[in-house]
């Protein structure tokens, strides 16, 4: 194939672009980004839609040469293939699927048909879009690898080559990766590996779902004789249910017994209540009745009673006694009573209360008595006290001034005695300073005489002085000195004026201390003065006190005696005072006993009291009115006595109790007879009453039917009543608190529907022959049998697993679902193991050798002879034969490296080609490194080999290089830009 | 005519193990359990009468005593409905089971603890018919003598077992088709299968699967709910509920055209979105990534997953081919070419079995890949 013309309408940075391309080799010159690796990624893109298989899919080539400007990527190629002119042109898509394509065979300029799916490149020349790069496109060793790991080398590269027939794919490392991933799988001992491990997983499972049936057959005898003891636990219920049902029928036939009583005794409360009466009216009416019947009765006993004699029958032989006289001669008894009874009081109690009272009054007025004239005696005695109080305070006084007079007059003695000591003690110093004085003066006499030249030498510095100063000024300064000298001068006279001074100072001081010597003497003397006038006044003082003393002490020895009667006076009258208090406090509690008893006697006999003046003065002296009371209440009483006896005298009793008898007899037997009547009356009545009353319930012909019917009757009832207290006694006991025949029968009705539903219910079948004996027997044995905790004991005993078989069984189906899977990836790996070897020494049996004779051609002709082969020894490590030696690659120039490369490529290229179709070759720079001499031969040689291949051959060198362009011819530069 | 308000749920699985899913394991747990208080809130507000689970209620018998008071609890607030309970092949009535707890269970739940029971419901109408399994295993049908009477009553049953296999054919309580026609209930509730069935009919009887509320792993997958209607003599008219929190979907995705990881997550969300709806993340996936992709681009598994953070679970699974034309590829002179030829040649052998043919497959894809990437087994 032969390309004739690229032309890009859009395709990554370039832009409606033509390139004409002649056949042969040509050298495309441009400058970096000018386009070169574009223009080959280009041609490849308008041969192949699915770069999947190419070598820069990782780039995404579709996104890497999107147009800039966002436009499609859309070119066209033209070009000749077996001699045939074909123009493919392509609009790219976003994938392999979208791509717009066209083959126009610019001869018939019919559009060639592509499979489904076919690329072009595939079509036109049988190749994949791997062999197309791998015969088409030469870069710098490794230069189109866009994968290649660090660690791959340029040997590497070319061992690939060799091993793989391919720069990135390294045979040992396929076959590396397919048996790490086996031994992943399974390890070489067959011990280790995912696939044992899952393997091993399931046949522990499988184990785990042995020991799990196991454990069931195990604990199946456990489990039947829980069933068993569940059986008898239902044959237990069974029985219980028997029972029950065999309780309900009996307690059915109870009831119905009970119903038939209720209602027997029901029809027997209707006909002894003859639809007229309630029970309780009934019951009313028998006592009412029976009540009558009483009162009937008793009355004819009464009416009995009184037909008998009160005392012997006869009227005659009783004494009368009218009630008048009767109640007469009461009263005055009544009266007589009274007044023993007032009587009795005042003696008893008034009187002793009264002379009591009446002593204490006197006994208190005696005292007041007394307390008077204390008093007053007291007063008359009150002034010699006080006298004698004030003497004895003045005597007091007198004596407390006399000891306080002797004391200020000695201390007065004693200061007066300090100052004269002290007033000495001054004269005599006052005495030395004057011979002080008196001595200095004498010697300031002599020093008088030498005064006067002192005077002298003082005007003489003077005058020498002024003289030095006019001399100085007027004359010769250096007179000044002169000053000196007057300055000696006039010190020299300071001296002896100041001695001057001396004499007149002493004699004035001893003036001075005379006269001080003077005053002294003067007031010692008035002090020696003052000191005896002091004490001639004490004396005075002195003899005028104890006069007065003496005076005092006979004023109380006069008063003595009253002093001290005026005080046991005071003492009396104090004692007296109490006791007149608590007499007083005696007198008062008498009088108010006294009250009670007057207020007491008061109440009862007012009458008779009324003119008791003896009640309203109680200090009377004596109880001559009491007295005279009482004499007139003896009479009296006398009086009553006498008259009550005349009258009971007279209806010839002895006395009151014999009077009173026969009065009481008389008068009984005018009420008997009375009594008689009326009793027949009322029995009479009550007796047509009653039968009228029992009327209501039945008629009666007389008053004995009537009760004897009555009693009758009281007797049905009591039988009801009994009959009655045992149906509520059967209802309590069926739990009511009254009985109730609708409850009754409701629960009979509820009875039978249980019944019902228990013989519906019969969960198992019950030997019906059983007697009930036999039920509860059977019933108590099961029940010894203690079959729930039985029933515990073995629920107990049963373990369960914690999976059961579904968790296994399902655990287990993804686990053989596991391994399967893994199983056919371990032999698929194995397989293409297997599979890869074989390709492998296909490669090294049939490919490399071949392979190795052309790249040695070419190797040869590109070193000018000097390496004949490019080998690669078992180990992958690549070798160069030169005559009979192999070098190692490590031993190699870069220079030669590249050149063996360029062979090795050259060489695929060629053989692709001989099978398929010869593609144009793109070398992309892959030249770069040769130096010029190794270039420039290079260049020759693929200038030779363009032109030598049997179908001509186009080469197109890319580079980026001026100095290749000066290598070759002119015609044969194209220069992008 | 006389009705009866049911709602049939069956598989619950309280307190199921969920190891496959790992750290999610506890979560899901509670979510099964939550599922249920939420079937018993549904009894409450939908008015029903009757609410029949048909078995493994619990994973289990190791019931921990706080789920069985706070299930209580729940059971105890449904006063009003009927609960009936038959004990399946992972909870069977074992003497030992929380079933046979005594005065434990509220009076209106019916546990069946035999084979076959019956109670009449008179307040309903309704004759109901329940068996559970008294071991792990039963091979025997429950529903050979099923005593239906022929009155007005509705008569309902409620079975554990698996319908379609002779006795002894099967552990888990086989049942012919023939039994419930003969058994003329007027609906059947049964469980065990996970998937639900539509509502069947032999004879006079309906009969369905509910499945079960929640599924628990890649093996039970979609929506999963109970059946809430009613059933009246000879007519059912039940609707399926879907109830579950999360779905587990297995999902297909093709990421040809992708080349990073990052752009095959943005295919897998797109589809998932697509598919299930803007709250796709609740749900657990197994994603098996398919399609074509170019010879050097990888599935980087761990990188998808790490990208698909917002689902709540996810596996993942390189199901992808690598885009080559065999015939051309085989023809290249290359190791690759004389790889794939021998395999093509190995292909067309044909004596081959179906076996051979999937492992000369698996040779195959694994052989290329290996040209370009390792071929550990990678299990996530």
């Amino acid at each position: 194939m032969k390309i004739d013309r690229i032309e890009i309408k859009s395709f990554g940075k370039l832009k409606d672009f033509r390139l004409d391309l002649k056949a042969g080799f040509q050298v495309i010159y441009g400058q970096n980004e000018q386009g070169k690796s574009t223009i080959m990624a280009f041609i490849k893109m308008m041969f192949y839609s699915k770069l999947g298989q190419g070598k820069e899919i990782d780039k995404n080539m579709r996104v890497k040469y999107q147009p800039w400007d966002q436009s499609h990527m859309e070119g066209a190629i033209e070009f000749h293939h077996l001699g045939v002119a074909y123009r493919l042109q392509k609009r790219i898509g976003a994938t392999a699927g979208k791509d717009k394509i066209e083959l126009i065979n610019k001869l018939t300029g019919e559009t060639v048909a592509l499979g489904k799916k076919e690329e072009a490149g595939t079509y036109l020349f049988g190749l994949t879009l791997n062999e197309f790069e791998r015969s088409g496109y030469i870069g710098q060793i490794g230069g189109f690898s866009a994968d290649l790991d660090a660690d791959e080398l340029s040997a590497r590269i070319l061992s690939n080559v060799i091993t793989s027939g391919e720069e990135t794919v390294s045979q040992p490392k396929v076959a590396d990766r397919l048996n790490l991933a086996v031994e992943d799988m399974k390890s070489k001992s067959g011990k280790k590996g995912i696939l044992i491990e899952t393997a091993r997983k399931l046949e522990e499972l499988k184990i785990e779902k042995l020991n799990l049936e196991k454990l069931y057959s195990s604990q199946s005898a456990t489990q039947e004789e829980f069933y068993r003891v569940e059986a008898l636990i239902q044959q237990k219920k069974a029985l219980e249910w028997q029972r029950d049902i065999d309780n309900a029928a009996d307690e059915l036939k109870s009831l119905d017994a009970f119903i038939s009583e209720i209602k027997e005794y029901e029809d027997k409360k209707r006909q002894l209540f003859i639809d007229k009466f309630s029970y309780e009216e009934l019951v009313r009416f028998l006592e009412e009745r029976q009540r009558e019947i009483k009162s009937i009765e008793e009355e004819m006993i009464y009416l009995s009673a009184l037909k008998d004699p009160v005392s012997g029958g006869d009227g005659n032989s009783i004494t009368v006694i009218t009630e008048e006289e009767y109640q007469a001669v009461k009263e005055k008894i009544r009266e007589k009573e009274k007044l023993e009874d007032l009587w009795k009081s005042l003696n008893q109690d008034f009187r002793p209360a009264y002379e009591n009272y009446r002593n204490l009054y006197e006994n208190l007025t005696a005292l007041t008595e007394e307390e008077v004239r204390i008093a007053e005696e007291t007063l008359q005695l009150k002034p010699f006290y006080v006298t004698y109080e004030e003497t004895a305070y003045r005597l007091e006084t007198i004596e407390n001034n006399k000891e306080q007079s002797t004391k200020n007059y000695q201390n007065q003695q004693e200061i007066r005695t300090a100052k004269i000591d002290s007033a000495k003690e001054k004269e005599r110093a006052v005495r030395e300073e004057v011979e002080f004085f008196s001595s200095q003066n004498r010697t300031a006499k002599e020093t008088q005489r030498t005064s006067t030249a002192k005077i002298l030498y003082l005007i003489l510095g003077g005058i020498l002085g002024a003289l030095s100063i006019v001399l100085a000024v007027f004359a010769d300064p250096r007179y000044l000195f002169l000053l000196l000298a007057a300055g000696a001068f006039i010190v020299v006279g300071r001296i002896s004026q100041k001695a001057e001074k001396v004499p007149s100072d002493s004699s004035r001081k001893k003036e001075q201390a005379l006269s001080r010597l003077r005053q002294e003497q003067q007031e010692m003397q008035t002090l020696v003065q003052s000191q005896e006038e002091a004490e001639t006044s004490y004396r005075q003082e002195m003899i005028n006190l104890e006069q007065q003393i003496t005076d005092c002490r006979q004023t109380l020895k006069e008063l003595e005696r009253n002093y001290h009667e005026y005080l046991d006076l005071q003492r009396k009258q104090t004692e007296l005072f109490s006791q007149v208090n608590e007499t007083r406090i005696h007198c008062e509690a008498r009088k108010d006993t006294l009250d009670k008893y007057i207020s007491d006697i008061k109440s009862r006999h007012e009458e008779v009291l009324k003119e008791a003046i003896f009640f309203e003065d109680r200090s009377v002296q004596d109880s001559e009115e009491l007295n005279e009371f009482m004499t007139e209440l003896d009479r009296r009483l006398a009086l009553l006595a006498n008259d009550i006896s005349a009258c009971i005298a007279l209806k010839d009793c002895d006395n009151e109790s014999e009077y009173e008898r026969n009065y009481n007899i008389y008068a009984s037997n005018q009420k008997n007879r009375k009594s008689i009547d009326n009793t027949k009356e009322k029995i009479d009545q009550l007796k047509n009453q009653f039968l009228n009353k029992i009327d209501r319930y039945q008629k009666a012909e007389s008053y004995e039917l009537a009760k004897a019917f009555i009693n009758e009757l009281q007797q049905s009832l009591k039988e009801l009543d009994d009959k009655q207290l045992i149906i509520q006694r059967t209802a309590e006991g069926r739990g009511m608190t009254e009985y109730s025949l609708e409850r009754v029968i409701a629960d009979r009705e509820n009875l039978e529907n249980k019944l019902v539903k228990l013989q519906e219910n019969s969960v198992i079948p019950v030997t019906d022959s059983l007697a009930k004996e036999e039920i509860i027997r059977q019933i108590e044995d099961l029940k010894e049998q203690d079959l729930e905790n039985k029933r515990m004991e073995i629920v107990k005993r049963i373990k369960t697993p914690e999976r059961d078989f579904a968790s296994i069984e399902r655990e287990m189906r993804l686990c053989q679902q596991e391994l399967e899977e893994k199983t056919l990836y371990f032999d698929g790996l194995c397989l293409a193991k297997e599979v890869m070897e074989e390709a492998a020494d296909e490669m090294r049996l049939h490919f490399a050798p071949e392979l190795n004779q052309i790249t040695g051609n070419i190797f040869q002709e590109l070193t000018n002879g000097r390496y004949e082969k490019v080998l690669v020894s078992k180990d992958f490590n690549i070798n160069v034969q030169s005559d009979i030696y192999l070098r190692e690659w490590k031993y190699l120039s870069s220079g030669t490296i590249d050149q063996a490369y360029l062979a090795l490529r050259l060489a695929i290229s060629e053989l692709i080609a001989k099978n398929n179709s010869r593609v144009p070759l793109l070398l992309d720079d892959s030249l770069m490194q040769y130096d010029d001499e190794r270039l420039r031969k290079t260049l020759s040689f693929l200038e030779d080999y363009a032109e030598r291949t049997e179908e001509l051959c186009q080469i197109l060198l890319f580079t980026c290089h001026r100095h290749v362009t000066a290598l070759v011819s002119e015609d044969k530069v194209i220069e992008l830009g | 005519m006389k009705q009866v308000k049911i709602l049939h749920c069956a598989d619950i699985h309280m307190e199921s193990n969920l190891k496959n899913i790992g750290r999610k394991g506890n979560e899901r747990k509670a979510e099964i359990k939550n599922t249920f208080s939420k079937i018993i809130k549904i009894c409450q507000t939908s008015q029903v009468q009757l609410l029949l689970i048909a078995g493994d209620l619990f994973d289990n018998l190791h019931i921990s005593e706080e789920v069985l008071e706070e299930l209580r609890g729940e059971l105890e607030q449904l006063k009003d409905v009927v609960v009936a309970i038959a004990p399946g092949n992972h909870d069977p009535y074992t003497p030992d089971s929380p079933y046979a707890r005594k005065d434990f269970w509220p009076d209106h739940v019916i546990i069946f603890k035999k084979n076959m029971e019956y109670v009449e419901l008179d307040s309903l109408q309704v004759r109901l018919f329940g068996g559970g399994f008294t071991k792990a295993y039963e091979t025997e049908s429950f529903l050979r003598q099923i005593p239906v009477k022929a009155d007005d009553y509705i008569n309902i049953g409620v079975f554990h077992g698996l319908v379609g296999y002779p006795e002894q054919k099967t552990g888990y309580h086989p049942i012919t088709e023939e039994e419930i026609k003969n058994s003329h209930l007027d609906y059947l509730a049964l469980g065990h299968i996970h998937e639900r069935t539509g509502i069947k009919k032999i004879g006079d009887t309906y009969y369905a699967y509910s499945g079960c509320p929640e599924g628990r792993g890649f093996d039970e997958l979609g929506e999963k709910g109970f059946y809430l209607g009613t059933v009246a003599k000879g007519s059912v008219d039940l609707k399926f509920v879907t109830i579950c929190r999360r779905m587990h979907l297995l999902q297909e995705v093709d990421v040809t055209g992708s080349f990073t990881a990052g752009e095959m997550v943005l295919a897998i969300r797109k589809k998932l979105q697509e598919t299930y709806g803007d709250f796709y993340g609740e749900h657990l996936y197994k994603i098996i990534i398919k399609g074509t992709l170019p010879d050097q681009v990888f599935v980087r598994t761990d990188e998808i997953k790490a990208g698909l953070e917002e689902l709540y679970f996810v596996k993942i699974k390189d199901d992808t081919e690598i885009e080559i034309d065999f015939d051309a590829a085989a023809k290249e002179m290359t190791l690759r070419g004389i790889f794939i030829r021998k395999m093509l040649e190995r292909l067309e052998n044909p004596k081959n079995k179906e076996s051979e043919i999937k492992k000369i497959n698996m040779a195959l894809k694994l052989g290329i890949k290996a040209f370009s990437r390792e071929v550990k087994y990678h299990e996530n």
